[in-house]
């Protein structure tokens, strides 16, 4: 199994045994099919559009685990996004879950929302190398153990 | 490292759990050995190496990390030999349970689904106590970014990223390793030292070679964590009050799938990584070190006693 390979794997397993997420109906095979494409992408080519596809399948793991995730705990979202969802987390005033810090959620607002927003929104916006995406990627998974750990 | 014994047992298990053999966290470089779940419930397995079997500090460490860095529902099994010494020691009772290599498919289902008949001694770590520990791996890896974090996110092209490269830190002054660093070094390559000035601890990594890249990087960590806990029914009590700890690079060389792991993983066990021969400076560093830990930790004093803030930052999308 290549490196990769292994973290998706340890990524599938860690929402597996979330039961916000895994008592939910689909979302757990929803999330593991946005892995399992992760890391199919790596075939595509040229490499603009592979950086592009994993940033893609990646983030809708994670946007689709937070918002499971929050909806779970019947947290108020005042945004349906991966920045309202990091928002709520921060906010919300549930005893037996844990906020999200602040420095936390402005981490990820820098490092996860703002570069996928642009490749995603914005035409002719390319990754210049697949640092930079292997980086974003890892940085999403950070995100969600985090969220996971709360 | 899993036998090949091992792995077709857990290839049984495969039938009834999702199995994940070597997982690789991203704040981690060394976990369990392998991963079971199931919906709400996880487990990881824990197989002693004939070093960790001889010295069983590694695994506790192992153990530690593992606790710290994964969620708490977390729950960790260790595989022994039957003939095993490690099943005659106080280590034992710091995993939720411990089984026999020839224990049968069927009990160790039964435990990833909570019907173990036992239940563990072993606590969930407090708050406080994660709370400490995340607020030290968040101090060091800013500083760790502040470094380098140009050179991971896309200016380079390269696989190795030499230091020489980046853009220094405009407000420092150069930082030349002390004379008796510099020659330290030279006879103890990955040694940890107490610089005296700052009273932090400070390490250096050359990179002759990949291999030795990683392996020093390892060993850095290895030699400053070891001493660092001390195990209570599973919960890792810091040991002493740690000093600010600087692993000085003569270049960063990332992982291929995640650049990101080595910054990540020197910075959760408290290093912060500092450029060989870049304008650092080792004071000023130390200073900033120590003002964020207090500062991330006053705020996670007020988290936790205030309650919500009413914050209406922008949400982004």
């Amino acid at each position: 199994m290549s490196t990769l390979s292994r973290r998706l794997a340890t990524m599938k397993a860690l929402v597996h045994s979330c039961s916000a997420i895994s008592t939910h109906p689909g979302a757990y095979s929803t999330i593991c099919s946005e892995f399992d494409d992760t890391a199919k992408a790596r075939d595509s080519s040229p490499e603009a559009r592979r950086l592009l596809l994993q940033v893609l399948h990646s983030t809708r793991a994670l946007d689709t685990a937070l918002k499971v995730f929050v909806r779970f705990h019947s947290i108020t979202v005042r945004k349906p996004s991966l920045g309202g969802y990091l928002h709520a987390l921060t906010t919300h005033s549930l005893a037996h879950l844990r906020q999200l810090p602040q420095t936390r959620r402005d981490d990820f607002q820098n490092t996860i929302v703002r570069p996928r927003n642009k490749y995603l929104h914005e035409a002719g916006t390319n990754p210049s190398n697949h640092h930079e995406i292997l980086s974003l990627l890892s940085e999403m998974q950070v995100c969600l153990i985090e969220v996971l750990n709360l | 490292m899993i036998s090949h014994t091992m792995k077709r047992y857990l290839a049984k298990l495969a039938d009834h759990l999702n199995v994940v053999i070597a997982p690789d966290h991203p704040l981690l470089f060394n976990g369990p050995d392998v991963l079971l779940s199931l919906p709400g419930s996880v487990v990881g397995l824990f197989v002693a190496s004939k070093h960790e079997i001889s010295n069983p500090v590694g695994l506790l460490v192992r153990l530690a990390l593992t606790r710290y860095a994964y969620p708490q529902n977390l729950r960790c099994a260790l595989i022994l030999d039957a003939q095993e010494k490690l099943a005659e020691t106080d280590v034992i009772r710091n995993f939720h349970d411990v089984f026999k290599k020839a224990t049968t498919t069927r009990e160790l289902v039964s435990f990833v689904k909570h019907e173990t008949a036992n239940p563990s001694r072993v606590h969930k770590i407090p708050p406080p106590l994660r709370d400490a520990f995340r607020s030290r791996y968040l101090s060091a890896e800013h500083i760790s970014r502040k470094n380098f974090i140009r050179f991971n996110v896309g200016h380079q092209k390269t696989d190795r990223i030499r230091s020489k490269d980046r853009n220094g830190i405009r407000d420092g002054t150069p930082l030349t390793l002390l004379p008796w660093l510099e020659s330290s070094r030279k006879s103890y390559s990955t040694a940890v030292f107490l610089e005296p000035q700052t009273a932090s601890l400070v390490s250096t990594v050359s990179s002759d070679s990949r291999r030795k890249y990683i392996a020093g990087v390892r060993k850095a960590v290895d030699h400053s964590i070891r001493g660092r806990f001390i195990m209570d029914y599973g919960v890792p009590y810091p040991s002493s009050v740690s000093a600010p700890m600087f692993l000085v690079l003569s270049d960063y060389q990332p992982f291929t799938w995640d650049p990101l792991k080595v910054l990540r993983a020197t910075a959760f066990v408290g290093w912060a990584l500092l450029a060989d021969g870049s304008q650092n400076n080792l004071s000023q560093e130390s200073i900033l070190y120590s003002h964020l830990q207090g500062q991330i930790e006053r705020r996670v004093e007020l988290l936790t006693s205030d309650g919500p803030t009413d914050d209406d930052g922008d949400e982004g999308e």
